[in-house]
Formats: C-alpha cells, sequence, structure tokens
C-alpha cells in the first residue's frame, strides 16, 4: 500500500486542509530532533518568583508553581514547526495535592499514634505504614501518569494512557520490590519505562515497546563492572595510604576523587545506554520511530559542572542547569518519519465517542509526582 | 493616537492557525477583529464561520508570544506573534466588557510583563541567599541544640559503645603502657573535677568510669570524647604532658560531652548533606559530599572554641590555672608538627579546611577571656 493511499484511507476526513501534496510517493526516512529552545534568563525569573511563593504561602502554592514549570518546558519543545502545549489546571491540581499530603499525613499519623512500645512493634508500625503507602501510591502514580499526557498536545491532538490500574500495581508493588535485590534492577527498570511509554497514546496512534533484556543487562553488567573497578582503586589506594605514612592524605584523597568520579561515570553509562535502549524501541504507530542518542560523556559533563556550579550558587544554578539539561535532553530525541509534513496529518482520537465518564475522571484531580 | 489607529486599520484581520483536535492538521485562517458580535474566522475563499464570544477561553503561553482560544474542549485556534498577539488582546479586552467571554487571561504573565523585573529578582535573590546563609548561621546550630537536649543519655551511650567496640574489635586501640599509678591519679583528679555538675542535666559531666587510656596507632598524641561523655587519651599524649597539663585537655574535652558537641556534629552534618543532596536532586550525590565536609567544618571549629572557653571556666572554678591549657596546646601543636600534615603552611585557608582552629588563634581566644576575668 502506498502511503499516499494510506494517508487517504487513514485520514479521510482529516486530510481536507492537509500540507501533504497530492502526488507524494513513499520517501526514505528522515530524522527530526526535538529541540529545546528556552532561555535560561527568564525560567530563572519564573522559578526564584515560584519558590518565593511556595515559601510564602507555606507550600500551597505548589500546585500552581508546577503547573506554570510544566507550561513553560512544554512550550519550550518544539518538533519541526510546533511546540508542544500543556493544559494542566492548577485548581485541579490543587486538589490532587491536598488529598495526597491528606493520606500521606494519615498514614503518618496511623503509625505515630498506634502504641508500639517493644522494639519488634515498631519493626511492625514500619512495615504497616510501607504497605499502607505501597498501596495508595500506585493509584497516585496511575491518575498523575494519566492526567498528565491526557494534558499535554502536540499541533491540537492529545496524548493519552491508556495504562490500567493493575499494571500499575504490579509495578510497583511487584516489581520495583524486586529491585532490592540488585540485579533484578534492570529487569524492574524496564517494566517501568514500559508502564510510561507502552500504553501511551498520541491521538489515535498508539505507541509500541519492545524491551530488549539482553542487551539491558549488558549494559548493566557494564557499568557494574565499572562499579567494581571504581571499588578497587578506592580500597588500593586506601590501602597504600596506610603503607606510606607522608603521603596518605594524598592518596586519600585520590581515592576518594577517583572514586566518585569513576562511580559518577558508571551512573551516567547506564543512564545513558539504558534511556537509549528503551526509547529507540519506542514506534509510534506504524510510521514513525523514536531514536535516543544520549552519549556518556556528554551526560557525565553535564552532571559534574551542574553539580559544582548548583554547589558553589548554594542552589541559585538549578533553574540554569535544568534548561542545559533539558536541552541536551531534547536534542538527542529524533523523531524519524517519512517525512516533516508526516507530522502534519496524524489523527486525533475520536473525540465524541471517547468514554465521558473517563475523562472527567482524569480532569477531576491529578497527583503529580515527577521531577 | 493618530498613527495608532491608522496601524489598526490596515489590520482588519489577525492570522489564526486553527485545531480541531481530530488530526495533527492546523489550518489557517483569519479572525476578524471589526466584528464585536461573533467571533468571526474567515479562511482564504472568504468562507467564514462564527462563535459565540460567551464560549471562548482566552488563554495566554507562559514564556512565548502567544494566544490560544478555546472554543470548545479540542477545538481552538492559536495567536502567534509579539504583534498579532497585542491586537488580539486589545480587541478581546474591547469584547469582554461588552459580552464577558467564559476566560480571558487579562493579567496573563504576559509575556514578561508578569514575570518580575531585575529589581525584584534582585531582592529575591538577595534574600534567599540571605535565607540560606541565616539557616546556616542560627537556624540550624539552634535546631541542631535543641534536638541533641532531646536524645536521651542513654542513645548516647550506646553510639560511644558501638564506636569504642569497633575500635576495639579492629585492633586500633591496645593496651595502655602508662604505669597504672599515673592512670589512677588521673582519675581521682577527674572525678574531683566532675564533682561539678552539669547545668543543664543535673548530672555529673562525666565519670572516671569514662575515661579510657589507649595506644592509638597513627593518631599521635592526642584525646578525643564520644557523644555520650567517654573520653579515650592516647599514651602519646600522657608522655607528652604534665599532669595538670591533661587534666586542662580533658577539661576541653568534658567541654564537648556538657555541650553535646558530638551530637550536634552528628545532626548538622546530617541535615547539611540533606540539604545539597535536595539541591543537587537527581544530578549526583556523590559530588556533593565535599561541600558538606567543608561547611561542617566551621561548626567543627567553633565547638572548639566553645570547648576551650568551657575548659577555662571550669579549670577556674577548681582553682587550677587555665594557662596549662595554652601550654598544652603548644606541647599539641609541636608534636603535631613532625606529623604527618605540613603544619608549616599556616595560611588563612588552611583555618577554612581545618577541623580545628589555628592554634595560635586559640591561644589568643584563651588569654584574652583571662584578661577580661582579671
Amino acid at each position: 500500500m502506498s502511503l499516499r493511499v494510506f494517508l487517504y484511507v487513514t485520514f479521510r476526513d482529516d486530510c481536507m486542509f492537509s500540507d501533504v501534496p497530492e502526488h507524494q510517493e513513499m520517501q526514505p526516512m528522515q530524522p527530526i530532533a526535538l529541540e529545546f529552545k528556552a532561555d535560561s534568563w527568564i525560567y530563572f525569573r519564573l522559578w526564584i518568583t515560584n519558590l518565593w511563593l511556595i515559601v510564602i504561602t507555606l507550600g500551597l502554592y505548589f500546585p500552581w508553581a508546577k503547573a506554570r514549570k510544566i507550561k513553560f518546558f512544554h512550550e519550550n519543545t518544539w518538533l519541526h514547526d510546533s511546540h508542544f502545549v500543556s493544559t494542566i489546571n492548577p485548581r485541579s491540581m490543587f486538589k490532587g495535592f491536598l488529598l495526597v499530603n491528606f493520606i500521606v499525613l494519615m498514614i503518618g499519623l496511623v503509625v505515630v499514634l498506634l502504641p508500639a512500645e517493644t522494639r519488634s512493634d515498631q519493626f511492625k508500625m514500619q512495615l504497616l505504614s510501607v504497605s499502607l503507602f505501597l498501596l495508595v501510591f500506585p493509584w497516585f502514580y496511575h491518575r498523575g501518569l494519566r492526567y498528565r499526557l491526557h494534558n499535554t498536545s502536540y499541533r491540537g491532538v492529545r496524548f493519552s494512557s491508556n495504562v490500567s490500574l493493575k499494571t500499575c500495581y504490579q509495578v510497583f508493588c511487584f516489581w520495583a520490590m524486586t529491585s532490592f535485590v540488585f540485579f533484578f534492577y534492570p529487569l524492574s527498570f524496564a517494566r517501568f519505562r514500559e508502564l510510561q511509554l507502552k500504553y501511551t497514546r498520541f491521538g489515535s496512534t498508539s505507541f509500541s515497546l519492545e524491551s530488549n533484556l539482553g542487551t539491558l543487562y549488558k549494559i548493566f553488567f557494564k557499568a557494574f563492572a565499572l562499579g567494581v573497578v571504581a571499588m578497587l582503586v578506592l580500597i588500593a589506594l586506601f590501602v597504600s595510604s596506610a603503607v606510606t605514612g607522608s603521603l596518605a592524605p594524598i592518596l586519600i584523597g585520590a581515592g576518594v576523587v577517583s572514586f566518585s568520579v569513576l562511580t559518577q561515570w558508571a551512573i551516567c553509562y547506564w543512564r545513558a545506554n539504558a534511556n537509549n535502549l528503551m526509547l529507540s524501541t519506542v514506534g509510534i504507530g506504524p510510521h514513525l520511530y523514536l531514536q535516543s542518542k544520549l552519549t556518556t560523556k556528554e551526560l557525565f559533563k553535564l552532571y559534574v559542572t551542574n553539580t559544582i556550579l548548583i554547589v558553589l550558587t548554594l542552589g541559585l544554578f538549578i533553574p540554569f542547569a535544568s534548561i542545559r539539561l533539558a536541552k541536551y535532553k531534547a536534542n538527542s530525541l529524533v523523531v524519524w518519519c517519512p517525512s516533516p509534513d508526516f507530522l502534519k496529518v496524524l489523527s486525533g482520537a475520536q473525540v465524541n465517542q471517547d468514554s465521558a465518564i473517563g475523562e472527567s475522571l482524569v480532569d477531576d484531580f491529578s497527583f503529580d509526582f515527577s521531577g | 493616537m493618530i498613527f495608532h489607529s491608522i496601524f489598526l486599520g490596515n489590520q482588519m484581520q489577525i492570522p489564526v492557525l486553527m485545531f480541531d483536535g481530530r488530526s495533527t492538521s492546523g489550518v489557517a485562517l483569519w479572525l476578524d477583529v471589526t466584528n464585536h458580535f461573533y467571533c468571526v474566522l474567515k479562511n482564504e475563499e472568504g468562507f467564514s464561520a462564527t462563535f459565540a464570544f460567551s464560549r471562548l477561553r482566552v488563554e495566554a503561553a507562559v514564556s512565548l508570544h502567544e494566544l490560544t482560544v478555546w472554543l470548545d474542549d479540542h477545538q481552538f485556534f492559536v495567536i502567534h506573534g509579539e504583534l498579532a498577539v497585542s491586537q488580539a488582546l486589545r480587541f478581546f479586552n474591547q469584547v469582554h466588557q461588552k459580552t464577558p467571554l467564559k476566560q480571558l487571561d487579562k493579567n496573563t504573565i504576559w509575556n514578561m510583563k508578569w514575570l518580575p523585573t531585575i529589581r525584584w529578582v534582585l531582592v529575591m535573590t538577595c534574600v534567599f541567599l540571605a535565607g540560606i546563609w541565616g539557616i546556616y548561621r542560627w537556624v540550624l546550630p539552634w535546631g541542631a541544640y535543641k534536638i541533641a537536649k532531646q536524645i536521651p543519655a542513654s542513645v548516647a551511650l550506646s553510639l560511644d559503645k558501638a564506636t569504642l567496640d569497633t575500635l576495639r574489635a579492629s585492633s586500633d586501640l591496645q593496651a595502655s603502657l602508662i604505669p597504672v599509678e599515673r592512670q589512677s591519679r588521673i582519675r581521682e583528679r577527674v572525678s574531683a573535677l566532675g564533682i561539678s555538675t552539669s547545668p543543664s542535666t543535673g548530672m555529673p559531666l562525666t565519670s572516671s568510669e569514662q575515661l579510657w587510656f589507649y595506644r592509638v596507632d597513627g593518631m599521635g598524641a592526642n584525646a578525643f570524647a564520644l557523644p555520650g561523655g567517654n573520653v579515650v587519651v592516647t599514651d602519646e599524649l600522657m608522655s607528652a604532658m604534665s599532669d595538670d597539663q591533661v587534666i586542662a585537655v580533658l577539661a576541653h574535652e568534658f567541654g564537648h560531652v556538657e555541650l553535646k558537641h558530638g551530637l550536634r556534629g552528628i545532626i548538622t552534618q546530617s541535615s547539611i548533606t540533606l540539604f545539597f543532596g535536595f539541591l543537587v536532586g537527581d544530578v549526583s550525590s556523590l559530588l556533593a559530599v565535599a561541600p558538606t565536609l567543608l561547611l561542617a567544618q566551621k561548626y567543627s571549629r567553633e565547638f572548639e572554641r566553645e570547648a576551650d572557653a568551657f575548659a577555662v571556666r571550669t579549670l577556674q572554678t577548681h582553682g587550677q590555672d587555665p594557662r596549662r591549657l595554652i601550654e598544652a596546646l603548644q606541647v599539641l601543636e609541636k608534636s603535631h608538627q613532625t606529623d604527618v600534615i605540613a603544619r608549616s603552611s599556616q595560611a588563612a585557608w588552611i583555618d577554612v579546611l581545618s577541623s580545628h582552629p589555628d592554634v595560635a588563634q586559640r591561644v589568643s581566644l584563651i588569654e584574652k577571656a583571662l584578661n577580661t576575668k582579671q
């Protein structure tokens, strides 16, 4: 089936104003990188104002600050000639914010008020609070994820997520728990990314994702090996510092520095490659797919310079650091598509036939945990 | 004014891009800004669609010159560009006075107008930095003292026990070679000092059972106090000093115990770590450790000065010469000069990095205290 016929069949109703030329032939795929075009100075002003309003209102302003921040980041992320848009409503976020705080406070109160004299009683109380939190957290996350995606749009078409509550419970109550067993971590990471991406839809187009666990484990073991090397270097330098008296401070200093650098490099290696692997298998419908091109070196450079500058400025560099990171992350995410114009003929969800109840529920209140 | 109206006269229509939520294809249309009764959109061929103003929600972008006008939950048109946005806003404001729109972001961030001016940004930044400094300088030490006072003695004692047990197990602590007679002499004098009860708890400052003499490899002449009141004295210190000087050093260590420096140190250090961890957030927690150590050293140096002052007071009330403490400090400094750290470079930056203040500075502070007393 040629692209033209495909377009005609799929988008019959929507092609009235499309910019796709009439006699377009199937073209080779083209990469279009996302672009983050924010001005750091404007973001700094926004950030410090948000911070102050949160402090002055004793935290109550948080949902409004969060909404403004998310809107800022969305509207400065461009794909081809259009930017993303966030339609989140701070008022519904505020409802969710109050409810989450109330529930967490209640869990805390239960644990504090119930009598616990002996050690084992205290342990039971801690177990109770953790399990109570595990009981509600997947629900929070489910609502938050759906709300966030539902209120993200590109050229008027909304994203959405049809992830089930059951999947959320599976991921947080089972897979997240397995990550405490060290070697299960990549598996639980993959499940979490699947939860975020696999069930996502853009309009009527579904995302698809295939986790390649073999490669993910290879990346994990390489990062782990680097961590072991870092540990060995640290031990070697500490032992040698004990032997040679006069050079001890220098050797211990070198040990600590090389340990932090190597472990940070291992963390960056894992983050860059694991995210590249997961994101690069994402397809959006049959004709679009994503490619992530993060590199360990760049990520490491960004993390180290950001950290140093944040610490030196006592936190004032945070907004600039977020912008730098967002710029890099956006630039390394590429959308492959037949042509840029293809982005203008994707169809939205069937607006009027969607379950109205579901939507009103999504709109009622939201929870937000992400960055 | 004339230019203004002429200009508007030329722009009877504002270009908009309309989306219906059913596909990503946008339609370029024109918004007619002469009609104040209906919202009229026209396309190139002159075909027009009308909407009631009362249905419209006009939203502004946070940082872009962009207006989004929602016709319902899915359909909207976008007005982009500084000029077009300002014209559209003027138009909608005029309409709003006659037929109220469903929503009109009047005081929109307007682009940058809502954002604070440089003056305000400077004020907020300065207050922010001052706030952090105030927390570091006053709030944190005060809070740590309050919390440390709440921690029961049994908890601090169990901390001591754990520390001493690990030190003994790792065979860092070896049996003292100091004659037992001298040890018991020191113990007796300590008990005599310990008669003075702690003003805050009413308990004896420390008991002679909590005084330990050990040979510690690689530590040199030293004495240190643990949070619960256990004090360890090394053989090298004992052999380098007279009894009077040892007592002066111990009075300093009791100062650490009485003023709860051990617990306060733990509390402040962990809160600074938490703060930097929070600041750096996702970025990297490992690198945040360095500034923590650096900042915590300042408290540590303050603790030394406080303990010195305490020692001077204690020695004076028990009729002993506080100058023994000055001598003890000088002895310690001498013994450490031959040691690992090159003490010759007594530059100012050493004071920043070191956990103990410069000895000369401490001595001059003690002498100042003595002079004001007399």
